[in-house]
């Protein structure tokens, strides 16, 4: 069995991903959920964590959020990211780029001296 | 077919754990509902029947505690806990104050309730007088203390919780820990009133009430007007037209009755010491002996002066040595007397002061927590040594009044 669990791993990124998939369009938590499954298919983002990570980035200044008409049922929250939430993400990408790359220049450490 | 009781159960148990402001608690539910409906319509579009799809959306959202939780995590701030507090404070003394008020107009509409009908049947049948005080005595005020900690117990968790955004379990713990040694504490140090033993043990048992407000909060029925202050008004209401109706009746105000009696200090207070001469005492009570007088209530020490006057030429003291006043009381504990021999017992007593006709004393002792009526006497020793009567005795009344501490400290030290 792999060491690395993949729902730990996405544990610290969901904010993340929903500030990403955010960038450029207004979406309600469902489509949220629809958008990274379909993006990510191998990323089971759980959905009972979505709604959480979605208010704490509302109460951080992160996303608005609007009420808005659903599609013949009821009502949907719709998100979106605000001006902070862009500096946010700007931050939270170059995070994790340096994160993979460290994370990555150490995973590879065995692999270039069996090479070498 | 869909079970769509299975959603609602869902979210009714989403919105009760959810310890979010009313608002906020109401969106959040709004909003899960919408993505369980989005979720249930895209499995069954997907093929699966309605049901399944539906726990399908169910089991992907996790248990609605668990969610309720995390949704609360997500709307802390540091300052939750000093709005928390506050909430908490804000609460306790509103509702300590609605209950207490409608606790008292609820009583005073069953004493109505009573003293109307006998108040009519007495003057057709003349059946007698009611002491009606007995209504607003030391256990009702008890039990008035206690449903007030109910009240509060019952009233102050969810609000609480939703202020500090934290679960209902873990916010009762807390207020558990924090009300049940305040409670103690103002049960015991804080309420002071006339308390008799039953009052007492009612407001001991104050952390208990609290607490069984917190764990049992539907004990008592809904509509039981401890915070509901319409019922109250009504209640209000129903107390002016029944005192209109006792007015009517002859009983304008339902409450005591003065109880004088002329007592025969030769018979009745014979027990306290040998009388010198019982037709021509040397001190004459200038209060209005021999009847009940006076009223003063305390824990602490009571002071008290009276004066005599000699009834006999400014001499007529001068064969008398050791001359005191003495407070005795009786183990009978009422006024009507009379002493009875070994059961009087003698609290204080203070020297007399003898300047021109007059003959006064100060004197200070502690009322007693169980003992009501006191007898005054004041005594000398004679030239045959013999230790005598020197004025009648008078009735006094102190209500020992004090917090349950005081009474129990007083009660264990054997006072």
């Amino acid at each position: 069995m792999s060491p690395l669990s993949r729902s730990q791993l996405l544990k610290g990124t969901t904010e993340l991903l929903v500030l990403c998939i955010l960038e450029d369009e207004t979406l309600h938590g469902y489509e949220i959920a629809q958008r990274i499954r379909e993006t990510a298919a191998g990323l089971a983002l759980s959905e009972g964590a979505l709604y959480p990570t979605l208010h704490r980035l509302e109460r951080r200044g992160a996303l608005a959020a609007t009420w808005g008409a659903g599609e013949g049922g009821p009502r949907r929250r719709y998100y979106r990211l605000s001006d902070e939430g862009r500096g946010v993400l700007a931050e939270a990408r170059a995070e994790w780029d340096s994160f993979v790359s460290d994370v990555g220049a150490v995973a590879r450490t065995g692999e270039e001296g069996i090479r070498g | 077919m869909a079970d769509r009781s299975l959603l609602d159960a869902y979210l009714r148990r989403l919105g009760a754990a959810l310890p979010l402001a009313e608002s906020e608690r109401t969106a959040a539910v709004e909003e899960i509902a919408a993505h369980l409906a989005d979720t249930t319509a895209e499995l069954v579009e997907r093929g699966l029947p309605a049901d399944v799809a539906e726990r399908r959306a169910l089991s992907r959202l996790g248990a609605p505690e668990r969610l309720a939780d995390d949704l609360a995590a997500a709307h802390r701030a540091p300052r939750d806990l000093l709005i928390a507090t506050g909430v908490a404070l804000r609460l306790g003394i509103v509702t300590v104050v609605r209950s207490v008020l409608a606790t008292w107009v609820l009583i005073f509409v069953i004493g109505i309730a009573l003293a109307l009908p006998w108040t009519l049947a007495n003057r057709v049948f003349g059946l007698g007088a009611i002491d009606w005080t007995l209504l607003t005595n030391g256990p009702l005020a008890g039990l008035t203390m206690s449903l007030a900690a109910y009240a509060v117990g019952r009233t102050i968790v969810r609000p609480v919780a939703s202020a500090a955004h934290r679960p209902q379990r873990t916010v009762r713990i807390a207020i558990l820990a924090i009300g049940i040694p305040l409670a103690a504490w103002i049960g015991l140090a804080w309420i002071a009133l006339e308390w008799n033993l039953i009052g007492v043990v009612l407001a001991v048992l104050l952390p208990a009430w609290f607490a069984l407000g917190i764990v049992r909060p539907r004990l008592l029925p809904a509509w039981f007007p401890l915070e509901r202050p319409r019922v109250a008004l009504a209640l209000i209401a129903v107390i002016l037209v029944s005192l209109a109706g006792l007015s009517v009746a002859g009983a304008p105000y339902p409450g005591g009755e003065g109880r004088v009696r002329e007592v025969d200090p030769a018979t009745e207070f014979a027990a306290i010491a040998p009388l010198a001469d019982t037709e021509a005492l040397p001190l004459e009570d200038i209060a209005a002996h021999p009847l009940a007088s006076g009223y003063d209530r305390g824990a602490g020490p009571i002071g008290w002066s009276q004066d005599w006057r000699l009834t006999g030429a400014s001499s007529s003291l001068a064969g008398w040595r050791d001359v005191q006043v003495e407070v005795w009381t009786s183990t009978q504990n009422e006024m009507t007397g009379p002493l009875v021999v070994g059961s009087t017992i003698r609290i204080a007593s203070a020297p007399l002061t003898v300047s021109g006709g007059l003959a006064s004393t100060w004197v200070m002792f502690e009322a007693l927590p169980d003992t009501e009526f006191y007898y005054l006497a004041v005594v000398g020793i004679g030239a045959d040594g013999q230790r005598e009567l020197l004025a009648w005795p008078t009735f006094r009344q102190w209500i020992w009044s004090g917090t349950p501490w005081q009474y129990l400290v007083a009660t264990l030290a054997g006072r």
